[in-house]
This record gives C-alpha cells, structure tokens and sequence, in this order.
C-alpha cells in the first residue's frame, strides 16, 4: 500500500508537466502579443519607443527567446510563487489572488457546510424509508433541483427575493451594504451574512441533489448486506443500525466526492460570482480572462489545475485507506 | 433435461432495452419532451418567422402586393409562401436530414425483413427498404433544391413584412407563423414589452420577441448539444478503446491524459478558449465543449474495454487474425456501447447548460443567434422588472435538461438494471 501512495503521489510530477505544458500552449497560440495590449493600455507610443518598449517589456515578462525556455521559466517561476504582475493594473498576480480568496473561501465553506448539513440526513432518511410517499417526494425533488440551471436560480432568487417587485428581502449584489465600515462587528457581520444568502443558496443547491442522490443510493446499497442483516439479527435498535453500522460504510463514496469539492473551494463559482457581483476567485478569472490578462489567467488556472490533481490523488489514497477490500499490487 | 426446454423467440439487445424503457413512465414523457423540442427545433422558420407561411395576394388591390428581390422591388401575385422563400440553405439540410430520419423511423417500426421470423409488419426485403429509404430522401433533396433554386427567393431583408402584413387588403389570403415575428427583429416602440397578445412572451430591451427567440433558441441549443457530444463521445471512445484494449504503456499514457484533461475545470478552460478564440461562431461553441468533456466517455470505454478484453469472443476473433482495430471496432465496441450512449444522454443535458452559461457569461454563440443564455442575462440586467425576460429562457433550459436527465435515466436503468440509483 505505501508502495501504492507513493507511486501515485509520483504520477503527480507527468501530470502536472502535461497541464503546465497545454497552459503554456493555449496562451502561446493566443493571437495579440500581450505586450502590445499593456501599451495600448498605458496611451499610444510612438512607434520606435513602443518598440523598444516592447522588447523591454517581454525581456521583463521572458517572453524573449525559444519557446521552450519560456516555458521552463514560466514553470520555475509557478513552482516558487512566483506569478508576475497583472497586465491590466501592474499589481503582483499573488497579491491579487491573495485578496479575493477569502471571499471565495467564505462563500464556498459555507455552501459546502450547508450541503453536508443538509444532504446526508436527507439521503439518508430517503433511503431507509424506501419507497414511501415521503422518499418519493424527496427523490423528485431532487431530481429537479438536480437539472436546475444555476444560471436560472442565481437569476430567479434575485428576481423572487431581492427585487422591488417580488419580494425586497435580501441585497441585489455584492459583499456588503454602503458604508459598511462604520457599522460596529455584530451588525456587521449580519450585513455580510445578508448579503451571503441568496449567493451561497445559488451554490448550494446543485450540490445537495447530487450529494443527497448520491448518499441515498449509497445507502440503499450498504442496508441490503449480509453485515446489516447480522446487526439486525442481533437484536440491535433500528437507530444504531442505520446510524454506526450502515452510515459508516455508506460513507465511502462520499469521500470521493468531498475530495474532489476540494478545488471548487478556492476557485469558487464564475457563475455566481458574476451573478451576484461578488468579487472572488472566479470573478477575477472572468475580468482576467476577458482583458486577456495572460499572466493571471495562466496563474489561475495552473493553481485550479494543480488543486484537482492533488485532490485525484487523494481520492485515490483515500480510497485505499477507507476501503481495505481494494487490494493494489 | 427431459423436458424441451421451450423455443425461445431470440429478441435483439436493442428491442429488450426499448421494452423496458417503455415501462419507465417518466423516461417516456422525457422522450416525448425531447422529441417535441426537435421537432420545434427542426421547423423553427415556420413556427416563428415574420414571413407569413402563405400569401394569396388580391387581384384587386388598391396597391399592389410588393416585395424585394436583391434590390429590384417585385410585384407579387397569386398565392406564394414568404417563409418558405426565406429558408436558408441550412435549413433545407436540417429539413431533409429531418425527413430522412423520420422515414428511417417509420420504416423501422412499420417493416420486417423478408428474412425475418416476426409476422407483424409489411414484410419488405432489406434491398427494397433501403430503396424507398433513399429514393424518398433523393425526392426531398429535389424538393429543396427546387424550392432554392426555383422560384423568387426573396431573401432581402428590405421587405418590411409586418408593414405588408398590417397593411393587407380585406381580400388578401395571410395564413401566418404562429409566433409571427423572426428572433432577431428589433422593433423600436416595443422594448422591454411583457407578455401580451402582440408579443407572448414579451420583448427584451432591443425589443425583439421572447418566444421567438426561445423557439429558435432551441435549434442552437439542441445542435450545440449533439454535435459537442458527438465530438466528445468520439475522442472519448478512441482514448479510452486504445488505453482499454493495449493495455500497459498504451494504457498508462492514455491515463495521463485524461488525468490531465480532468484537471482542468471545464468551464475555465471553456472561457480561456473563447475568449482567445477570435470569432466565435456556432460551430466554435460546439467543438469548444466537445474537446473539453470527453473525458467521462474514454473512462467509461476504457474500462469496458478492460471488462470485455478477457472474454472469450474476443481471444476468439484475434486467434482468427483480426487486426486489433477491427477487433476494437467491430467486435469490443458494439458491446461497450450501452453505456457510453446513458453518458452521451446526461452528456446533452449537460452541454445544454453550458451552452446558456456560456451565452449568459457572454462567451457563447455570436450576438445575431439566438441563444436561451443570451436572452436570460439580458433578464438578469432588468431583473427589477422584465420577470418574463428572467422566467420563459430559464424554464426552457430547465425544461430541456430535465427531459434529458429523465431520457438518460430511464435508458440507464434499461440497459442495465444493477445500476438503478
């Protein structure tokens, strides 16, 4: 088994070349030097001094020489932190992702507390009230929220709950009222929870059917073996059936998925983001991506990529320690 | 045994899996709902279109019935058919695919082979339907090609037709379109116009017509589905047939691959592409999403492949000499098609979302198409008021992916029944 791990962590390093490389590769197809778009930006040069301009500045970027070493200096550069500065406003790649990870990290935590909170019990309830009124109620419930356009809730809830026609409940956008600095910490945090509510139910949603189908067809599967059969047998109450020998093994593909929420976590959501206006991770991809701000689109994306190869790994491992009946060679 | 075992009638794979997807209700409604919106999606430029289906213009006009041919304005008589004359040229292909398919459809159910057991149906050789087949869809070819080629075609955008419409004489024949406005007409005095009886659905903030919009919104929407599977399903199944079936390095790498593939969040690898792509066209979206989603399909492959290599049909077909292609192809692959067809189906649903959410981040179809995304981001912009421009192209979405999702569900528990969530 460590054997396993380790010849798994090891396949990390061809991965994540292959991906560094398609990065590397999408953005060196891109037409339009990026240098060019600074200037244009920063008022026209003539055009001696814009070309000398230029050369200073893809010297500065590595963008001189072969593709190759770009690429192995690009890479380095990844590897140690090293992001560069934005096209768009010169401020350091880092710091910028740096500044709207908390507001990602905030939205994607509490969704994915409200997911758990919710889902498991509702999976699991589902499932050992099988083929009751009350599972198939949930279960097409389910089966709705699950083929709901995210791009349609975040619209509608807004339309439902935060327009002047409807219902005026919740803020149309963003983090946090005007003026919010003079507000003392409690009714601060009040305003930014208000203003979390209809963003992290947007996130929220789609993840809770899959998770709740998915912990009910779990489940369903565990409470037909011969082991659950055998803790009945023994005359063991119904709740700790369901609840210590039937939840546990259920559990196991649940794991593959938690892990893999992993990435989504610092990444966040595009859509919602865009939606609500809110200014994280995925939001600062989107500007990054539209004002062809290479550096930060391939920052981004080398780092998104990276996270979902960590968490396969993982899952694997995890995998392996959870479930003693996979045997590895 | 002493007993006979009884004769058992041998029923194709495909009959078994149709039978018990029949018994499924709701996967039923859901391809009936999916069968509908192809249907609108095929006759989009009839069912809403600005052209009236057909004209008899009254031999006794005060003004005579005038339209536009190129620039020449051409007076018209007799009974003509404005929509028809405006359908493009890919329309006509969509049409005659269309035919096509429905002839294949009803020969299939209606007919036996000569050769066959079976007593129900017109009993009709294999030779002769393939006969009726083509020579029905080489008439519609004509068809078209006539309609294209004959005729006035007045493609001119010049003609106002809603004025023709407004102003026609009481002896005038006007059957026209049920949604009689085309998607990408503006009209200047109606934006932002709810739900009536001029305009069903309202109009959004250029003024064009909602249910316009959304009944040709579902031909991009649909086209952008298969075809991205399409693409998809294909990549996917060479990846994963070579990985499954070599084995070894061939495997390893093909792993790599997909590894690599999956780390990428497809939307953000989604957006990067558009963004750099320079013109984005209908056929870009498609194969944008097409080249970003096969990886479920190759794992999938791949590991029926895996499944399927230890059996013995196919130690059999290679000790006969089959070349590892045709023994990939034409042996493994019909047997590891079921589920990659279930993927396909939650595949569409699937790339129908991303085709709105694409429209909607404004990175999908060009601005002329119409788009179901393009239209709900234009109801988030006046979500304090224009509630249809939010509702009508979100339940449309919904409506699609859910019929989809009830198709793709029911097809699983057909083919294979130990997968029944």
């Amino acid at each position: 088994m460590r054997a396993y791990i380790i010849r798994r962590l090891l396949l990390i390093i061809p991965s994540f070349l292959g991906i560094t490389f398609i990065i590397f590769l999408i953005m060196q197809f891109t037409p339009g030097d990026p240098t060019r778009l600074a200037m244009t930006k920063e008022g026209g040069l003539q055009t001696t001094q814009s070309r000398q301009y230029s050369e200073e500045m893809r010297k500065l970027y590595g963008l001189d020489g072969p593709i190759h070493l770009q690429y192995l200096r690009w890479l380095r550069n990844i590897c140690t932190f090293r992001f560069g500065r934005s096209y768009s406003d010169w401020r350091p790649i880092g710091e910028k992702i740096l500044e709207r990870l908390p507001v990602t990290l905030t939205l994607s935590i509490l969704s994915l507390i409200a997911v758990y909170v919710i889902a498991i019990p509702v999976g699991v309830y589902a499932a050992v009230k099988q083929n009751s009124l009350m599972d198939r109620g949930i279960t097409i419930q389910l089966f709705i929220l699950y083929s709901l356009p995210g791009i349609w809730v975040g619209v509608m809830l807004i339309l439902f709950f935060a327009g002047t026609r409807f219902l005026d409940w919740f803020p149309l956008s963003g983090l946090h009222s005007d003026e919010v600095e003079r507000l003392a910490f409690f009714p601060w945090l009040r305003d930014a929870l208000w203003h979390l509510v209809l963003p992290v139910l947007t996130l929220t949603y789609g993840s809770f059917a899959s998770l709740s189908r998915y912990m009910r067809s779990g489940m369903l599967e565990v409470i037909r073996q011969d082991y659950i059969r055998t803790a009945r047998a023994k005359g063991l109450s119904e709740k700790s059936v369901i609840l210590k020998h039937a939840l546990r093994n259920s559990l196991i593909p649940i794991v593959t998925i938690s892990v893999m929420a992993l990435p989504g976590l610092l990444v966040g959501s595009v859509i919602v983001e865009q939606i609500f206006s809110i200014p994280g991770m995925g939001l600062l991809f989107y500007e990054a991506a539209f004002a062809r701000d290479y550096f930060t689109v391939m920052a981004i994306s080398a780092i998104e990529a990276f996270l979902v190869l960590v968490s396969l790994v993982l899952v694997d491992i995890c995998y392996a320690i959870v479930d003693p009946r996979i045997s590895y060679d | 045994m002493t007993e006979r075992a009884p004769v058992m009638r041998s029923q194709s794979y495909g009959a078994l899996v149709w039978q018990q997807f029949r018994r499924n209700g709701l996967a039923t409604t859901g391809l009936v709902i999916v069968v509908v919106l192809f249907v609108v999606a095929v006759f989009a430029p009839l069912l809403a279109n600005d052209r009236p289906l057909l004209v008899k213009a009254d031999p006794v006009r005060p003004q005579p019935f005038i339209t536009y041919h190129g620039q020449e304005p051409v007076v018209r008589t007799g009974w003509f058919s404005p929509a028809v004359e405006g359908l493009t040229k890919t329309d006509l292909v969509v049409f005659v695919a269309f035919a096509w398919g429905v002839l294949e459809f009803v020969l299939r159910l209606a007919t036996v082979p000569a050769d066959s057991p079976r007593r129900r149906g017109i009993r009709l050789g294999r030779g002769v339907r393939g006969v009726v087949l083509w020579s029905v869809t080489a008439a519609a070819l004509v068809l078209c090609s006539w309609i294209y080629l004959g005729g006035p075609r007045v493609i001119d955008e010049r003609t106002d037709w809603v004025a023709l419409v407004k102003d026609a004489s009481p002896g005038d024949v006007l059957v026209l379109a049920p949604i009689p406005h085309r998607p990408a007409r503006e009209y200047d005095d109606a934006r932002l116009k709810p739900p009536g009886v001029r305009f069903r659905l309202g109009t959004d903030d250029s003024g064009r017509d909602v249910a316009s919009q959304l009944i040709h919104g579902a031909r991009v929407s649909l086209a952008v589905g298969f075809v991205a599977i399409g693409i998809a399903v294909v990549i996917g199944t060479f990846v994963g047939a070579f990985g499954g079936y070599f084995g070894g390095t061939v495997d390893f790498w093909a792993m790599r691959f997909i590894e690599v593939m999956m780390c990428f969040p497809t939307l953000f690898l989604i957006i990067t592409i558009s963004v750099i792509v320079k013109e984005r066209s209908v056929w870009t979206v498609m194969v944008i999403i097409g080249i970003t989603g096969w990886t479920g399909a190759a794992r999938l492959v791949r590991g029926e492949f895996l499944k399927q290599r230890a059996m013995e049909y196919v130690t059999a077909a290679e000790a006969v000499g089959d070349s590892p292609m045709r023994v990939m192809f034409r042996h493994i692959l019909p047997n590891a098609v079921a589920p990659v067809l279930v993927a396909a189906t939650f595949g569409i649903a699937g790339a129908v979302i991303t085709e709105s959410t694409l429209s909607f981040l404004s990175l999908g179809v060009p601005p002329e198409a119409a788009s179901w995304g393009r239209t709900l981001s234009a109801g988030l912009r006046h979500v304090g008021y224009a509630w249809w421009l939010a509702t009508f192209p979100g339940l449309a979405i919904f409506v699609t992916v859910t019929a989809y999702n009830l198709a793709g569900e029911g097809l699983r528990d057909a083919v294979d029944p130990r997968m029944r969530v």
